[in-house]
């Protein structure tokens, strides 16, 4: 038996008129379940967009910052192409560099100032509209270096290329300031150079040439460096003494510490004090400063170079002997004797030399650089007032020896002297595109870094700490939501499930005329359904409402701390998405549930009363 | 058709041997008080079931087969209702609650103002349910009814908030109305003058004791025929 009637469908539009008469009907009732539901639901919306502007600014932060998305190596380490290259696949820039800095002096200032390398893809040049016009004579200075030199874009600007090869050359560079890059770039007095540049004059200081600029080469040996200077004295000077000392240019800028020669055989009434620069090499004109300094103020000073921990193997007829250079010992001890070989000339303590009696041997050790091991054939002397574990040498190829650990160079033996050879990249700087990719290319760094076994690349240094930090408190934050929107979900479930079932009980008469009108009980059920959901939908638009206000006063409140552009809250799209899904998915499952009490009503409860 | 109602202790058996109603006739159902009148009117509305019925048919299907989607089918097909409550919504006014009523049976809206005028409720059609005396209440029940132009009214007690001579001018255009537009008006009341006045056909229950209760039979009172 099929009776048919109108389309089901239109039951539908009869049903959604009556919904919106009954609203209408009850119109105090419903904007208090509107009022109701939005202060459910307004906290939500605010919460969600206080969460994603707390972090979205500190995000937004670090993502402007270039310096957040920089990763470079602790210190230099070598570094093969073939990784090189798959690290420029990595990165948004790459500024690659044989060493890590240089210091160069500055006309205007007393002290070296750190350089660094940079290129046309740096975000710190391209962030801030800063271009290298010229790569050699264009540079960049950071805001303190500006104001001490009271310079700005566009003014000329002299640096001096002080090398030691044999002799002190001093050459001055003519520069012109091509931007003055912010405060939080850095904070320290520094200038960026042109990455080719900057490797050019690295390599000048080694004793290249630089065709480009007229510069010409200084010889092809090393020149001696040193890591202190250790300095003899009868009367010490006082700090403030000291001070006045640094003050006048030394070449060092922290106070000497007490040190102790005593093992040397150096008489006890004379003092020893050492002087160590900060990230930085002694040269042989830096002991002249230091003892000119000191007569200056009436103090004789006898200097001695000093060498950290450089560790030396003598091996010979298949046996070895690991000690360490020095260079303390006067100069006349360590004189060759009369007509004796070519070679290189050593000496080490009587004790040492009973355990190892070769006279001749095989000095090795190895580059820091690139772990290449460098032979030096020796004489081998025993001399007392060595201690035990040391060797000494004449300091100036003592300090030659020190260069070459830590360049890349070789030894010619024909010539007993150290020659630079090219040095390739050793270290750099990387840039992700954005804050999300900082994590991996860390991660990648890091695993060559364990591959290698070097330290430097297995703690590279960035801010992944402070991202890591941000997306930690953005994860707890979440949590804490997620809870709170429990919370409110739950008690916003039964509020909607009570008024819709107190709606019902309400109209339980109009529900069984309905069905004496002929309306199934199962259309019926939309009613009261659909009757909520348009209140859901007011109480949403009014949370909106609410989080627009909000979010308008509080950027008001907070603008000198935000500024104009930035906002307190800031609502995701997609995440809003959910949340107003989420609330719908709740309501319609709760109006649901108290809807289908309806078809508990019977068509003739209400015929007669 | 037979129905029992009531407990153990005292039964209630309501039994109709037989009931026609011709087309776009007015046929009236008297009884006294608990005789069985708005039981049996909830059984032709379909709203209440028969214990038995052995050929009941409304607009020639019969009822004993359909399923209760069916039934509700059927009721919104071809019956409409005047409850002794009105039956208006009282979330809509009696304008809307006419026009509701239309739209549901695909009816045009454009003669409510007649319709409405015709029964002297015309000024009321702004107020809600609540608003309006029972007179008026029921005027408006009966708009409701007849704007839907079902083949069958059932009317209980339509007239019973009204004075006797308002319910009779009432009875009278009720029945024109409804016979102008081929409706069967069946009508229950205890006002058997009114029922004499205007029926075409008369139908009573009459009460007689049995061991454990009543039986309340229905026939046709053929005094009343027209």
């Amino acid at each position: 038996m099929t009776i048919k009637n109108q389309s089901d469908s239109l039951d539908f539009l009869h049903i959604i008129r009556l919904v919106f008469a009954d609203l209408r009907f009850e119109w105090i009732l419903s904007l208090c379940m509107i009022l109701a539901l939005g202060a459910v639901f307004a906290p939500l919306f605010i919460l969600l967009g206080l969460q994603g502007g707390i972090i979205g600014n500190m995000l937004d932060d670090l993502q402007k910052d270039p310096v957040s998305r920089l990763v470079m190596p602790k210190w230099e380490t070598s570094l093969d192409e073939a990784w090189l290259a798959s690290l420029r696949k990595e990165t948004g820039a790459l500024i690659e560099s044989p060493t890590a800095v240089l210091l160069l002096d500055v006309e205007g200032m007393n002290n070296p100032v750190n350089v660094l390398p940079t290129g046309k893809a740096d975000p710190l040049l391209v962030e801030n509209s800063i271009t290298l016009e010229n790569w050699k004579k264009s540079l960049v200075l950071s805001t303190p270096l500006a104001a001490d030199l009271r310079k700005k874009q566009g003014d000329p600007i002299t640096l001096t290329l002080i090398r030691s090869t044999g002799q002190e050359e001093r050459i001055p560079l003519q520069m012109q300031v091509a931007g003055v890059l912010p405060v939080k770039a850095s904070q320290d007095s520094k200038i960026w150079l042109d990455a080719y540049l900057f490797k050019k004059l690295h390599q000048w200081r080694r004793g290249g040439a630089v065709p480009e600029l007229g510069l010409a080469g200084g010889g092809t040996t090393l020149s001696p460096e040193y890591d202190g200077i250790v300095t003899l004295l009868k009367r010490i000077p006082s700090d403030a003494e000291y001070r006045t000392m640094i003050g006048r240019g030394l070449g060092f800028s922290q106070l000497p510490t007490l040190f102790d020669v005593t093992s040397w055989g150096y008489p006890a009434e004379q003092q020893a004090r050492l002087w160590k620069p900060l990230n930085s090499r002694v040269f042989e004109h830096n002991f002249t400063s230091l003892v000119n300094r000191h007569n200056e103020m009436g103090f004789q000073a006898e200097p001695l170079p000093y060498i950290d921990d450089f560790k030396v193997t003598l091996r010979s007829d298949g046996k070895n002997i690991a000690l360490r250079l020095s260079s303390f010992l006067a100069k006349e001890k360590t004189t060759p004797p009369s007509g004796s070989s070519n070679l290189r000339h050593v000496w080490i303590s009587l004790d040492d030399k009973k355990q190892f009696p070769y006279p001749k041997a095989e000095m090795t050790f190895s580059t820091t650089a690139s772990g290449e091991e460098i032979i030096i054939p020796v004489q081998i002397h025993p001399l007392e007032g060595i201690p035990q574990g040391y060797l000494v040498t004449d300091p100036q190829f003592a300090g030659k020896m020190n260069a070459a650990r830590r360049q890349e160079a070789m030894y010619d033996v024909q010539a007993g002297e150290f020659r630079p050879v090219e040095q390739k990249t050793r270290f750099f700087r990387a840039y992700t595109k954005t804050i999300d990719d900082l994590e991996k290319l860390v991660d990648f760094i890091r695993t060559k870094g364990k591959k290698q076994a070097s330290e430097a690349l297995m703690e590279p240094v960035s801010r992944i700490a402070e991202v890591r930090n941000i997306r930690q408190l953005a994860d707890y934050m979440k949590k804490l939501y997620l809870l709170i929107l429990a919370v409110s979900g739950v008690s916003g479930f039964f509020a909607i499930l009570a008024n819709v079932y107190a709606g019902i009980q309400r109209k339980r008469k109009d529900i069984a005329y309905l069905q004496l009108y002929g309306l199934h009980p199962v259309s019926l059920v939309l009613f009261p359904f659909a009757k909520s959901l348009v209140l859901v939908s007011a109480a949403l638009a009014s949370a909106f409402i609410a989080y627009g206000i909000f979010s308008y006063q509080t950027d008001r409140l907070f603008i000198d701390v935000l500024g104009s552009a930035t906002s307190l809250t800031r609502l995701d799209r997609e995440q809003v998405m959910y949340l107003v899904a989420g609330l719908y998915g709740t309501a319609s499952l709760a109006s649901l549930i108290a809807a289908v009490a309806v078809t508990r009503i019977e068509p003739g409860e209400y015929i007669r009363e | 058709m037979l129905k029992t109602r009531g407990d153990s202790v005292r039964k209630v058996e309501v039994t109709i041997p037989e009931f026609t109603v011709p087309p776009a006739s007015f046929t009236v159902i008297v009884g006294a008080n608990g005789s069985g009148k708005s039981t049996f009117l909830d059984m032709l509305g379909l709203i209440l079931s028969s214990d038995s019925a052995m050929d009941f048919r409304i607009m020639g299907t019969l009822i004993n087969e359909l399923t209760g989607r069916e039934k509700t089918q059927l009721r919104r097909r071809y019956i409409s209702y005047v409850l002794q409550t009105g039956g208006l919504l009282e979330f809509l006014t009696i304008r809307e609650n006419i026009r509701f009523a239309a739209r549901l049976r695909g009816k045009s809206i454009f003669h409510v103002d007649h319709l409405t005028g015709q029964l002297g409720i015309a000024d009321i059609l702004d107020k809600r349910p609540g608003k309006v005396s029972g007179g008026q209440r029921q005027k408006a029940a009966i708009a409701r009814a007849l704007i839907q132009e079902a083949p069958i009214i059932l009317a209980d007690e339509p007239s019973s908030a009204l004075d006797t001579e308002s319910a009779r001018e009432l009875m009278a255009t009720f029945k024109n109305l409804a016979r102008a537009k081929g409706t069967s008006l069946i009508m229950v009341t205890h006002d058997q003058k009114l029922a004499e006045e205007h029926a075409d056909r008369m139908y009573r229950f009459t009460i007689e004791k049995t061991g454990n209760g009543v039986r309340s039979t229905l026939r046709l009172d053929s005094n009343c025929q027209r």
